[in-house]
């Protein structure tokens, strides 16, 4: 059969809407490529155009696939794929004369959709998605059609499908076990946001702090820690060559330890926003077990195996105080302390006439602070240039800088006292969003600071930012915008908020999708498993497979049921001939060989069952049938469909009992009589 | 629960053997203020049906043999010249009855049909402007001798419909044909029976089945009937409204005889093919007897749509 204008155009809209989000991804000519198909197809339909040439089709794909060819030249990324996948859905336009090119159109449509998941799965996109679906139904309603449906009608269709489909999709949604992929698709080449790298030299975090995309999440089962404590530990930094902090690439992995977690320790989730980094940041100090798929390095980083293309979830513990640790090996002490005189004179100098080496640690690092304090440092997001050493010149010409000048020439300077010390990355403070119940943090709360070692206590943090700007800890950064450098500093994110009204929108919208995040796209075994407990205890994992199985039979039981219920109505006029062939049907699942002609009385049917308890009921509901339609009982039709439907759930299970236990039953039917 | 008719449907059935189906159809038109048309060859049980049916129900029981020289002043009555009064005086024919049995209807002349037909319908009879009220129950049980039978006068379509139902005696089965030869005729017991019911309850149990309900639903099944009788393609002639209205009323005569205050569409079923056999002519390429016709239209129709 023939496509209708209509059916090309519903089709083709079709078409655009779902590669409208990929389109977006991927290079122009894919978008300009596709298009030429489908105007091609569009153009032949509104009658401005004869039917396309082989020539000109045979052309579309030689030119598709050049492009595609030149544009990857490899098929190892998954971008070409659905690159290819958007190009051949297009090019069915060129070939969409007949009913089933239709469907072949309205089935590509969901892998397409699903596409688009590979890029991005936030609610957004899940309500893109969900509006693909609604259009996708509703078109095929109307190509399975041989007229044109009027809108309302086809809407109400469509609704009544998916509404058919809803209780299917929460069932797949909740119990059918997440698989691990059975091929391995390579994963997209996303580029990763900018978050923290594991290196630190002066002013590469000055670019972060204007990033406000999210950088994570912490929601605690407890009691949410104040936001000075709040220090969110990534990368740990002890290779210092004057100029720039670095990771020790060779750092030891501890062996996993069963560790359970203390009492007065704290749970919580960390929710990591993709960043292409594979360190797992956390809520100092770690407490008990940490998740598997992470090692835990001997300088106190979690490396993850892989990169965090994905957003991850974990679970976590943290408590308050550092466990106490072993002392440090002389070699390890020996690294930790490396640093060259030669390249900072000015601080050389300064520490030694600070007599240091007749100072205990900690009067040592007093020392220190007391310089922070009295030098008349300032905090600052626009600190100028250093020309000599950075180290030398921040500490003794320009005193202007953030948090990674302080963390880093503090570091340098216990270095030079002989105190093993090191940079620590990470993020401090964060933001509580009362409505998500989290805390969120966002690449503008990346922060460094200085750990130094002290013998018999072990790491000791000092964040030789507070002694500047206490501020910014205790208030976060926002207090920080009253600051001079903020001013000019590109400080979208809070100039955006200007109106309180803005900014609860915002912390809204977060919440929204941190809840999205949290209970749909992190559902995971656990989650299914937890679910299932709240039915049954005793039920496991397993039992996820048994009930999504046995949810989706009945499912399909009912709407069967339904269905052919509805098949049967179509041809009945009345009520009354709608409920005789409701009572038919219920008699039929006691005797399936039971049968009435339109043109019997009901209470034919009565010869029909054996009698019994069965043929009892069925009595009774033919009276109540008959009372209705002939005796001209009062008796509201509510009522009366109640009954119906009671009767044949009574009939039903009179079947299954026959059908479960043969025996059973012809003994009970012989008491009966 | 069994109306209070029952008695005499049994006892009639212990007089006629094994026509139960005709016996019970038989009191219905009598309870519906029907006549019955009895379509069938001599010597099959007519004289004892309405012999039986009189003597159960009490009622006073005339007969008519119609032949061609029968006048309608044979059957309804006449207007005769007193001489000892000096005036005219009405004399009742043998329609004055409570149960008449008009045997080989068709034998007589069409003008003789008319006028008992008439009072069939009326309950009068009229003569030189003084009308004369029948008695109630006024209960016509006519035969007929089927068409073939040489020197008839087939009744006419419009003289059927006055008949609420039409049956057929048959010949009895083999059990109460044996029966029959053994026992001797049956008839002689009919001096015996003794009345299970008096006039007045028949009077009282008609006004009770006109109370009858016949619902929406109900009527519109009827209707449908009516209605396929006149469309079907089977069917030269299809049911009048009488006719209609009659399949209404035997169904409520039914009705209450199986003991209900409602019609349903299995009274209706029951009665259909005796309501509406004698007044349906089938095309000529349809079914050949009236009673086939109507079963087919019967087996055509939905009970409910």
């Amino acid at each position: 059969m023939m496509l209708s204008g209509i059916k090309v155009q519903s089709l083709m809209a079709l078409q655009v809407v779902l590669l409208l989000p990929l389109w977006r991804l991927f290079p122009i000519w894919v978008a300009l490529i596709s298009c030429a198909a489908m105007l091609d197809r569009l153009l032949v339909t509104q009658g401005m155009k004869k039917t396309s040439s082989s020539f000109w089709k045979v052309g579309w794909v030689l030119i598709a696939s050049i492009a595609l060819v030149l544009e990857y030249q490899s098929l190892l990324l998954i971008e070409p794929w659905v690159a290819l996948l958007m190009l051949m859905y297009a090019s069915k336009s060129l070939e969409l004369n007949q009913t089933r090119d239709a469907f072949q159109i309205l089935h590509l449509s969901y892998i397409v959709m699903m596409a688009q998941f590979l890029y991005d799965q936030s609610m957004l996109a899940a309500l893109y998605a969900l509006l693909g679906i609604a259009l996708t139904t509703l078109v095929s309603v109307q190509v399975n059609s041989a007229r044109v449906i009027r809108p309302q009608a086809l809407i109400g269709r469509g609704a009544k499908i998916l509404a058919l489909a809803f209780p299917a999709f929460l069932v797949l949604f909740l119990f059918l076990p997440r698989l691990p992929p059975l091929w391995a698709v390579p994963q997209p080449s996303m580029s990763a946001k900018t978050g923290l790298s594991d290196r630190l030299s002066m002013g590469s975090i000055g670019r972060l702090i204007e990033d406000d995309t999210l950088a994570l999440r912490v929601a605690f089962d407890g009691l949410t820690p104040p936001l000075a404590t709040r220090y969110i530990r990534a990368y740990t930094l002890t290779e210092f060559d004057g100029r720039t902090w670095q990771i020790d690439q060779a750092a030891k992995r501890l062996s996993r330890r069963w560790q359970a977690a203390e009492d007065q320790s704290l749970g919580y989730q960390l929710i990591l926003e993709p960043n292409g980094l594979n360190v797992l940041p956390y809520l100092e100090y770690l407490d008990g077990v940490y998740p598997l798929g992470v090692q835990r390095l001997s300088d106190d980083r979690l490396r993850a195996r892989a990169p965090f293309n994905q957003r991850a979830q974990f679970s976590l513990n943290y408590r308050e105080t550092r466990e106490v640790a072993s002392s440090l090996t002389s070699t390890e002490r020996e690294r930790l302390t490396a640093i060259d005189p030669k390249n900072h004179p000015r601080l050389v100098s300064w520490i030694e006439a600070q007599a240091m080496d007749r100072q205990s640690p900690g009067e040592r690092i007093r020392t220190l602070r007391r310089f922070f304090l009295e030098g008349e440092f300032r905090y600052s997001l626009t600190p100028p240039r250093a020309l000599g050493d950075p180290v030398d010149d921040f500490l003794f010409v320009t005193r202007s800088g953030f948090c990674e000048h302080f963390a880093s020439a503090m570091a340098a300077m216990a270095r030079l006292s002989d105190l093993p010390a090191r940079v620590v990355t990470g993020y401090q403070g964060g933001r509580y969003n009362e409505m998500g119940g989290y805390v969120e943090f966002r690449q503008y709360d990346a922060h460094a600071w200085v750990e130094i070692w002290i013998e018999g206590e072990g790491w000791r943090r000092v964040d030789p930012t507070t002694f500047v700007s206490p501020e910014r800890i205790n208030e976060g950064l926002q207090a920080l915008s009253q600051l001079p450098g903020f001013q000019n500093a590109n400080w979208a994110w809070y100039r955006r908020l200007d109106g309180v009204l803005a900014a609860e929108f915002v912390l809204t919208l977060t919440a929204i999708q941190h809840y999205w995040d949290q209970r749909v796209l992190n559902f995971d075994r656990d989650d299914q498993v937890n679910l299932v407990r709240w039915f049954s205890p005793e039920l496991d994992a397993s039992d996820t497979v048994h009930i999504a199985l046995g949810a989706l039979i009945v499912l399909f039981v009912v709407i069967a049921f339904f269905e052919s219920l509805r098949g049967a109505n179509r041809r009945a006029v009345s009520t009354a001939a709608l409920d005789r062939l409701a009572i038919l049907r219920g008699a039929r699942w006691i005797e399936p060989r039971a049968s009435l002609l339109a043109t019997q009385p009901i209470d034919r049917l009565l010869t029909m069952i054996p009698s019994g308890p069965a043929s009892n009921l069925l009595e009774s509901i033919i009276a109540d049938y008959q009372a209705v339609y002939y005796a001209g009982r009062e008796i509201s039709r509510r009522e009366f469909r109640l009954r119906i439907v009671r009767w044949q759930w009574l009939a039903i299970r009179l079947r299954l009992r026959r059908l479960a236990s043969p025996l059973f039953f012809m003994t009970s039917e012989a008491r009966m009589r | 629960m069994p109306s209070p008719i029952q008695p005499v449907v049994d006892q009639l059935n212990d007089i006629l053997l094994g026509k139960p189906e005709q016996i019970w159809l038989a009191v219905l038109a009598l309870l519906a203020r029907g006549h019955v048309l009895i379509e069938d060859l001599p010597g099959m049980g007519k004289t004892t049906l309405a012999q039986a049916l009189s003597a159960v129900l009490g009622l006073a029981q005339k007969r008519v043999q119609f032949t061609v020289d029968v006048m309608p002043a044979d059957v309804l009555g006449m207007n005769y010249w007193d001489a000892a009064t000096q005036t005219l005086v009405w004399k009742n024919g043998p329609v004055f009855t409570e149960v008449l049995l008009a045997d080989e209807l068709n034998r007589t002349t069409p003008k003789t049909q008319a006028a008992l037909l008439e009072a069939m319908e009326e309950r009068q009879v009229t003569a030189d402007h003084v009308t004369h009220r029948l008695p109630e129950p006024f209960f016509v049980i006519a035969t007929q001798n089927p068409f073939f039978q040489t020197g008839t006068y087939p009744l006419p379509e419009s003289q059927l419909d006055r008949f609420l139902v039409s049956l057929s005696l048959g010949y009895p089965d083999s059990d109460a044909e044996v029966r029959l030869l053994t026992e001797g005729d049956r008839r002689s017991r009919i001096q015996q029976i003794e009345a299970a019911t008096e006039p007045k309850k028949v009077s009282a149990f008609q006004a009770e089945v006109d109370q009858v309900r016949v619902s929406e639903t109900l009527a519109d099944y009827v209707y449908r009937l009516v209605q396929h009788s006149r469309t079907s393609p089977q069917c030269r002639l299809g049911l009048s409204p009488r006719g209609g209205m009659a399949l209404v009323t035997a169904s409520r005569a039914n009705a209450w005889m199986e003991g209900r205050d409602h019609v349903l569409p299995s009274d209706v079923q029951r009665v259909f093919v005796a309501v509406a056999s004698h007044r349906l002519i089938s095309a000529s390429h349809g079914p050949r007897s009236g009673v086939e016709l109507a079963e087919q239209l019967l087996s055509e129709v939905n009970v409910v749509t």
